[in-house]
């Protein structure tokens, strides 16, 4: 689901469009999206609040595959401090979701809802911060 | 039943609340259609209950019961709040 270039961990960011813009950083550089994808994701949430933010410890930045997304692909970026959405919603753990089409971006969200429905994956994302731990995670195996 | 989950752009946050909703409504044994959609289409949809969050709940102006819940893969947060507002039918 994920490759383990997509990963990055990082102590803290600025800002929760910090955090986007970085996270965003490895799908840029392997030209899975555009920078346009990466303002649009961020347009997104000011304009209608952030509703990317899915749990207490997620928060999973998208936008439509028309709005600049050249291969499917997920990233990951896993933050030591949380970084700030709004007053109640802050979150340690990034997931940029980029579907070239919207069928591939629905199993995207069937193949994260599957991992993450379960509490023990759940807790083991949120705690890790090694890029090994985190890949084998959300690619399904047991760590 | 209609049950209607609602996100921003209603095709990320929701479709992930979306596969929670029918999961736990099948452990349930509760028969309802799932559905899913953004902020804007809400007041064309049909729909006996909404599930969505607090900022969007408080969005939404209209008389349809609504689910709210915050942590889209916790099966029991949800699990609790759609049993506050249905009884489970034999």
């Amino acid at each position: 689901m994920i490759k383990k270039e997509h990963i990055k961990t990082i102590e803290s960011v600025g800002s929760w469009e910090e955090a986007i813009w970085i996270a965003s950083e490895p799908l840029l550089q392997d030209q899975s999206i555009t920078e346009q994808y990466v303002q649009k994701m961020i347009s997104n949430v000011r304009e209608m609040g952030p509703y990317i933010v899915i749990s207490n410890d997620i928060a999973i930045p998208h936008a439509r595959p028309e709005d600049g997304v050249l291969k499917t692909a997920v990233a990951l970026l896993k933050l030591k401090d949380r970084v700030v959405f709004s007053p109640e919603k802050s979150v340690n753990t990034i997931l940029v979701l980029a579907g070239s089409s919207n069928g591939s971006h629905i199993n995207i969200l069937r193949d994260i809802s599957m991992i993450l429905s379960n509490k023990e994956n759940y807790q083991k994302l949120i705690d890790a911060d090694d890029v090994n731990v985190l890949y084998t995670i959300l690619n399904g195996k047991e760590v | 039943m209609e049950m209607l989950c609602v996100c921003g752009l209603g095709q990320g946050s929701s479709l992930i609340l979306r596969m929670t909703v029918e999961e736990v409504l099948k452990e349930l044994g509760i028969k309802a259609n799932v559905d899913n959609t953004d902020l804007s289409s809400v007041s064309y949809m049909r729909a006996d209950y909404i599930v969505t969050n607090k900022v969007f709940g408080d969005q939404i102006h209209n008389t349809v019961p609504k689910i709210i819940v915050e942590n889209y893969f916790d099966k029991d947060e949800i699990r609790k709040a759609i049993l506050q507002h249905i009884k489970k039918e034999d």
